[in-house]
């Protein structure tokens, strides 16, 4: 069981690592996000609690390295995670599709919440930039899923 | 049965709202801790990520491969022109250090400068922030330029800790930098467009601007010293709003992905925002 939690945190550090590192970028430019995809599917195969933490750290990485404000990513990871959480529980039969939906529903939310976070700060040209990367994401988050569907 | 889960589900709800609060009020009040801490960790396990940063560098590359052909047959090109060019500009030297001689012309520049490294950059693509590996301690403070050996405009810091600080690039969203054109002295602004282009605006329609023409910092800044390269001409883009303007997109000297080591000017400090 431990064993379990300690190879997970260990494979969510190499993949804020990755992030942090492969996502490196000065000119404003799509990229993927990788470390919420991570977040999505321990949503679905770890506690909530544990969950929690991981957005934690995720968060400090992001608000340190970027957003508009410190507490910026905090808070759009929590509402977009919160929302998962209340479509597991309402929504989730089970089921592959399902949770198809339900990831995808994560990642919408959390691309509306950086938009909208960006409008509110006068900053309209970043829009496409989000959409990109919201595309970007949901198209690995979709090929992620039934890669790991198809291993089950 | 199924009460009880709803009310195991409202019990865990009303624990993590409780939570959240609690982290939320340590988070916040944790900010001047948490970045430097980050940082300096960071930094040191940047060994494997310098090798993640290259291998990123190496598959853009090949991703891009047909444009840095192109590009590499535009700079033999432009090496033949700068060597023709090279044979003219050594008789204006010569001429240049006669005339320094006899006006007894001092330096020009004379800037204090501090060098640093880029560690990290943001790793979002939306804010366009970087960190250096020098801070307070070496005398940096908040609005200090930075640029490149060849006097190209990086940004400048606005966040500083002990031994870190907090840059902007110029890519940042808002940036608005006055220019001017290096070789008919036309004042514009270059800013960013809705879809992210660096774009000359504020041209007046009799303007001298060419394709290809450099912009340099001017003096009308208030976060840049004058003299700063900042981008080429690209091409002309039709403006939006009034007639009696151009515009023109542009081409940013920076190319970051070659960048590490940075200068820091520490002579004048701006206000910061």
């Amino acid at each position: 069981m431990i064993q379990r939690y300690f190879l997970n945190l260990l494979l969510f550090l190499f993949v804020i690592f990755v992030q942090i590192y492969f996502g490196m970028v000065l000119f404003l430019s799509p990229v993927l996000n990788i470390a919420l995809i991570f977040l999505i599917f321990v949503l679905f195969y770890f506690p909530l609690l544990y969950l929690f933490l991981l957005i934690f750290l995720t968060a400090i990485a992001l608000d340190t390295l970027s957003g508009l404000f410190w507490g910026m990513n905090l808070i759009v990871l929590l509402i977009s995670l919160s929302t998962g959480i209340l479509l597991t529980r309402f929504l989730e039969k089970s089921h592959f599709f399902s949770r198809l939906i339900i990831g995808e529903s994560i990642i919408i939310v959390y691309f509306l919440c950086l938009l909208i976070t960006n409008l509110i700060f006068k900053t309209p040209y970043i829009s496409l930039i989000i959409f990109e990367q919201f595309l970007i994401t949901s198209i690995f988050y979709i090929a992620l899923s039934f890669l790991f569907n198809k291993i089950k | 049965m199924k009460q009880k889960n709803n009310f195991h589900f409202l019990l865990l709800l009303v624990i993590l709202i409780i939570t959240s609060i609690l982290l939320f009020r340590f988070y916040f009040s944790q900010e001047k801790i948490l970045k430097p801490q980050l940082v300096y960790g960071l930094e040191r396990g940047g060994l494997i990520g310098n090798y993640l940063f290259n291998f990123k560098n190496w598959t853009n590359d090949l991703l891009h491969f047909n444009s840095l052909r192109k590009q590499l047959s535009e700079l033999q090109y432009q090496n033949i022109k700068f060597i023709n060019q090279l044979q003219d500009f050594k008789e204006t030297k010569k001429e240049n250090i006669l005339l320094k001689d006899a006006l007894k012309i001092k330096d020009e520049t004379g800037w204090s400068l501090v060098s640093a490294k880029i560690i990290l950059m943001d790793p979002s693509g939306l804010t366009g922030s970087f960190w250096i590996n020098k801070g307070t301690e070496t005398g940096l403070k908040e609005g200090m330029n930075v640029i490149l050996e060849d006097k190209i405009l990086i940004g400048r810091l606005i966040e500083c800790f002990n031994n870190y600080c907090r840059g902007e690039s110029i890519f940042s969203p808002e940036t608005k930098i006055s220019v001017e054109d290096l070789r008919s002295s036309t004042l514009a602004i270059a800013e960013k467009d809705i879809k992210g282009n660096f774009r000359l605006k504020l041209v007046p329609y009799e303007s001298d601007i060419k394709i290809g023409d450099i912009l340099i910092t001017s003096s009308e800044n208030t976060n840049f010293f004058k003299g700063l390269l900042v981008a080429k001409v690209k091409k002309f883009g039709s403006s939006s709003d009034v007639s009696s303007l151009k515009e023109f997109i542009l081409e940013p000297l920076l190319n970051f992905s070659q960048i590490s080591s940075v200068l820091i000017i520490t002579d004048i400090i701006f206000s910061s925002p």
